[in-house]
């Protein structure tokens, strides 16, 4: 009786879930996704710097202007939290302790790159931006470094 | 062996309910789902452990801590070794568990405490 009580417990109101799972069994990793990521935040950080809003009181010429930048705007964030997920994952679950031996900068590089993809989420700034794209050009050669392959870093635009 | 030790070296699986749903309802264990099978076969996907709140652990305790990158995650792992700084956490089912082979030792301060039974 007091199995059958607690079984019903727990099927109607469940505790909060404690991990026991890996979050990559397949083992199956790369800086690509983060790269594009990223590259979509710069390219948007772009468009927004160049968008002239409209010279007169038009108001349909203000509603597009508007209806562009705020879609700008929500793809910037959109992809730059996307790249910050990627690169804390790559982080947190491939790289291991014995990979700080050969990478003595890694956590400060992934820090960094972690607190700029924040910066160009929250900013319009094109130097953090860009400056985002060299930190995940250098997590790109620690990662393939740390596989034994030589594999070139390369941008889609 | 105090009896707080005695305490954290129980079971899992211990063998008094009674007196363990008592602690929780009276707020001295948490209750937590597993969430997972990398604590296969002790514990599986679903199965729901009551948690003695502590600050220590030793080597063979199943322990519920905060992820040391998500704060918001809790992992559910079995203490492998333990030092001053932390404790280096394991699955006991290796093919899927992420632990302190990926995320190296875990500080202290991320432990909430020592599984005591399962529901």
């Amino acid at each position: 009786m007091l199995t059958k009580a607690l079984n019903i417990l727990n099927q109607t109101l469940p505790g909060p879930a404690a991990q026991a799972h890996c979050d990559g069994p397949c083992g199956v990793y790369d800086p690509a996704s983060a790269r594009i990521a990223a590259e979509a935040g710069l390219s948007m950080t772009k468009k927004i710097l160049a968008l002239e809003p409209p010279a007169n009181t038009d108001g349909a010429a203000w509603a597009a202007y508007l209806n562009t930048m705020s879609r700008y705007v929500a793809i910037k964030e959109e992809e730059t939290h996307t790249a910050k997920r990627e690169l804390l994952v790559l982080w947190t679950d491939y790289f291991k302790p014995h990979h700080l031996e050969a990478y003595p900068n890694l956590h400060d590089t992934f820090w960094k790159a972690t607190k700029l993809c924040s910066a160009v989420k929250v900013e319009v700034s094109l130097t953090h931006a860009q400056e985002l794209m060299t930190a995940i050009e250098e997590i790109h050669n620690m990662f393939w470094a740390s596989k034994g392959r030589d594999v070139p870093y390369y941008t889609a635009s | 062996m105090t009896k707080a030790e005695a305490e954290i070296h129980r079971p899992p699986l211990s063998r008094a309910p009674v007196g363990e749903l008592i602690r929780w309802a009276v707020g001295r264990r948490k209750r937590f789902r597993v969430d997972g099978r990398s604590m296969r076969p002790d514990l599986d996907d679903g199965d729901h452990v009551l948690v003695r709140m502590s600050n220590r652990a030793i080597a063979g305790n199943i322990v519920v801590c905060r992820h040391p990158f998500k704060t918001d995650v809790y992992l559910i792992k079995r203490v492998e070794g333990v030092n001053a700084e932390g404790m280096m956490l394991r699955g006991d089912n290796r093919a899927e568990s992420t632990d302190s082979s990926q995320l190296g030792r875990i500080p202290w301060v991320h432990l909430v405490g020592c599984v005591t039974f399962k529901i």
